[in-house]
């Protein structure tokens, strides 16, 4: 590891960990309880492209630990966490078939599904999955919102 | 691959949407409160307001004009007491941190 990785990877982690500040600032109309933007997918989509699969997992996971102890405390980090596992999982596998921008939808969707599984392993219900569809969208449209950031920046972190 | 991907995305968002809209019809007649794993039922034609006690807090639920909702709760993020009147069969409302789940069927 070269000292500026090491560099990169500080500052994709605090990028991270503002980026989910500042989305709990935003006031965003549920449409869905509890839905999020998903703004820090961003630093991790830049990290698994600049970096390698190593360093995005450790900021995914920083970031939810970091977050989870900060801003939100410890109840929905098996949320979080979950979330984030499934859909590092799922883009670190499309990374090298799809654009950025389809990496970005894929992450969305699987972060969904990894907390729809939690919930439901918390509830006891499998009803819950009755919020797939939903999220299913959400999470088209959102990770398509942030696959669009990610896209630029690494464009413009290459050149 | 770029057209397979947004004509693979697109199906997504068609069946989802076919989905939403297939399951809101059928004439719904029961509220069903699952605390903890736990069912209880309720009539949805009858006006009443019901206090769910669980280990970690309290529901209030309220039931009214064939529509329910959460009017008050003392979990931490409140998310049921935001979320919106819930009416037709299939939805639900969800308080995680108290792991209630209150569905109309």
């Amino acid at each position: 590891m070269n000292p500026k990785k090491i560099a990169y990877c500080g500052l994709l982690t605090t990028t991270a960990l503002l980026l989910s500040y500042v989305e709990r600032m935003l006031a965003i109309p549920m449409l869905v309880p509890g839905m999020k933007l998903g703004l820090a997918n961003v630093a991790v989509l830049i990290a698994l492209y600049l970096l390698d699969n190593k360093a995005a997992f450790c900021i995914s996971i920083l970031r939810i630990l970091m977050s989870g102890i900060l801003f939100t405390g410890f109840a929905s980090f098996f949320y979080s966490a979950a979330g984030a596992l499934l859909s590092f999982c799922i883009m670190s596998f499309f990374k090298n078939h799809f654009s950025v921008i389809a990496v970005s939808i894929s992450g969305g969707i699987s972060h969904n599904i990894g907390q729809i599984i939690i919930a439901c392993i918390v509830v006891e219900n499998i009803g819950l999955f009755y919020y797939l569809p939903f999220l299913v969208i959400l999470g088209i449209v959102t990770g398509f919102l942030t696959g669009i950031v990610a896209n630029r920046t690494i464009y413009y972190l290459n050149h | 691959m770029k057209k397979k991907g947004i004509l693979f995305i697109f199906i997504l968002l068609l069946v989802c949407l076919y989905y939403i809209v297939a399951t809101r019809t059928g004439s719904a007649s029961i509220v069903s409160v699952s605390i903890n794993g736990e069912q209880k039922q309720f009539d949805l034609s009858q006006d009443q307001i019901y206090t769910i006690q669980t280990e970690k807090g309290y529901n209030i639920l309220q039931i009214q004009n064939r529509t329910t909702t959460i009017i008050e709760a003392d979990c931490p993020d409140q998310i049921c007491v935001q979320q919106k009147t819930i009416t037709h069969m299939g939805e639900m409302i969800v308080c995680l941190p108290h792991k209630v789940v209150v569905e109309i069927k």
